[in-house]
């Protein structure tokens, strides 16, 4: 994507989103540690 | 970008249905399953976590570099405060309306020493070491043989020439003012009145020295050039864009579509609105409301020093017969000046007794507390006295005289001010004050009239066809802050940029805010 093509105002929307986008992964992270789901409804 | 947004919200769905778990197969068998799901979701979210940070890395440099290219310079530059401090000194030296002591610059030590009577030695010699450099500026070099007012100071001054250059001066001094302290509780007021009779001792030629100085107009002149510098340069594009980024301007009340800019712009209309002005009209409305702020700026201003203000005209009430008063004090002066003079005598005597007589420690005890009761009732009647010369110079006023006149009585009386003046300002806050070259009505409103002061300036504002309630002008923070947003759309419409392009300009300054964190 050529970013000088862009707008100010397309730039700033982009910028939000690939924020919001960043969090986003973060938050669905896996921890490695997680059991399997039958195992968790069985404790 | 909308194709990368779409495959953002594809990513984004694959994330939230990846498959973690499986119905089938042994235990065993589903645990290495869910084991790899995580492997392979927590691979997929670090690939795009890489992409993704980069590109906006990359984002976030297109945004500084448009940011860069887009932001004005600062087109004024901000007044130097060591020039304008110097520049205001050198006013008041080449005043003629002020006393000599004021203009000398000396008169506001004495103010510092009698603030700082009962504190720190470091200060009270601080102090002194002005004295010395402000007399040695005009031509006189001060020595111990000048300090003979009493006999602590001096024997506290001939140890402090002693040491002066000394690189151990403040331990050395400090022991001298502790022997004398004990002696002479009263010492750092022995010094003041030491000053004071010096500068009586040199008075012809720190005269001749404040005469010298006669280029009050031109200095003026630089004054007022710095002062309208010091309010351009608050409009100046960069500052007022500097304004929005510490958020003291709120961006959303300046956009086009902002209800409150339409409500401001409207407030100050006798009719109409501002929509709907035309170019004559538009020029006009900004006359008023440049016209409005200076007088309003004027109002605070008095507001702040409406104390002294008052004082003074209590003062005023009470001035007839102070030159009388005053003369009658100075006697009294002169006569307690002879008993200063006549104990230090019969101590000194009394220290180095003659053939027929023998030192009598007796009587060295006794001239020593003569000597300290007549300085303190000298300090009293010297107040008194200062009392007195405020009165002399407010009986030279009359009803008709302006605001101005009594203030500048009120400034010249340089100590009565400085110990009258309301918290939060000071005496440089006067001095803008008084000099201030935009001021209206204070040279205009007589002392009679000066309760009346509010409704005059709301007579004006009727007169100039300016909408204003009697009541705004007792919160006149609310309204000068509402003045200030319209000369900032004034002078950003007059500029070449615009409140949108300052909104982009806000929202990349907080993404740089946060990434420099």
């Amino acid at each position: 994507m050529d970013l000088d093509k862009l707008s100010i105002d397309e730039l700033l929307t982009l910028y939000d989103s690939l924020s919001e986008y960043l969090i986003f992964l973060n938050e669905n992270k896996v921890n490695e540690n997680s059991e399997v789901a039958e195992d968790e409804e069985a404790a | 970008m909308k194709k990368l947004l779409e495959t953002i919200e594809l990513t984004k769905n694959k994330i939230l249905n990846y498959k973690m778990d499986t119905p089938v197969g042994t235990k065993k068998m589903r645990e290495d399953f869910h084991q790899k799901a995580i492997e392979g979701k927590n691979n997929l979210i670090c690939e795009e976590e890489n992409k993704i940070s980069l590109l906006r890395d990359n984002v976030f440099e297109a945004l500084e570099k448009r940011f860069d290219n887009i932001i004005p310079s600062f087109s004024i530059k901000d007044n130097n405060l060591d020039e304008l401090n110097e520049l205001k000194s050198k006013i008041v030296l080449n005043d003629d309306t002020l006393d000599i002591i004021h203009r000398s610059g000396l008169l506001q030590i004495d103010a510092m020493f009698d603030d700082f009577l009962d504190n720190d030695l470091g200060i009270i010699n601080g102090l002194i070491t002005k004295y010395i450099n402000k007399y040695k500026k005009m031509g006189i070099n001060l020595s111990a043989s000048d300090f003979n007012y009493s006999i602590f100071t001096s024997t506290y001054m001939n140890s402090f020439f002693e040491y002066y250059l000394d690189d151990d001066f403040n331990n050395k001094i400090k022991d001298v003012f502790d022997k004398v302290y004990w002696e002479c509780p009263n010492i750092t007021v022995h010094l003041k009145l030491c000053f004071r009779d010096i500068y009586d001792k040199y008075f012809k030629i720190i005269k001749s020295y404040v005469l010298s100085q006669n280029s009050f107009n031109s200095l003026i002149n630089n004054y007022n050039d710095m002062y309208s510098n010091y309010i351009s340069y608050n409009y100046d594009t960069r500052v007022i864009i500097e304004r929005f980024f510490n958020d003291e301007l709120k961006i959303v009340d300046f956009l086009d579509d902002s209800m409150r800019r339409k409500t401001l712009l409207d407030k100050f209309l006798e009719s109409g609105t501002y929509s709907n002005l035309s170019d004559d009209g538009i020029k006009n409305y900004y006359d008023n409301i440049f016209n409005l702020n200076n007088t309003l700026i004027e109002l605070n201003n008095f507001n702040k020093f409406k104390g002294i203000i008052d004082l003074l005209v209590e003062k005023f009430n009470k001035r007839n017969g102070a030159k009388k008063n005053y003369d009658l004090k100075l006697k009294e002066i002169s006569k307690e000046n002879g008993n200063r003079i006549k104990y230090i005598k019969a101590y000194n005597k009394n220290l180095k007794p003659g053939m027929f007589s023998k030192y009598d420690e007796s009587k060295d005890k006794k001239y020593k507390s003569l000597i300290n009761d007549s300085i303190n009732r000298l300090d009293s009647l010297y107040n008194e006295l200062d009392d007195l010369n405020l009165l002399c110079k407010l009986e030279k006023l009359d009803d008709s005289s302006t605001i101005y006149d009594l203030l500048k009585v009120g400034y010249n009386e340089f100590k009565f001010s400085d110990n009258n003046v309301s918290d939060g300002n000071n005496m440089s806050d006067l001095f803008d004050f008084i000099y201030c070259p935009n001021n209206t009505f204070i040279n205009q409103i007589s002392i009679s009239d000066i309760n009346n002061v509010h409704d005059i300036v709301f007579k004006k504002c009727d007169l100039l066809n300016i909408k204003i309630n009697r009541e705004d002008l007792d919160n006149l923070d609310g309204i000068l802050k509402e003045l200030d947003d319209i000369l900032v759309i004034y002078y950003i419409n007059n500029s070449k940029i615009d409140f949108n392009t300052i909104n982009q300009l806000y929202l990349i300054n907080n993404i740089k805010k946060t990434v420099n964190k």
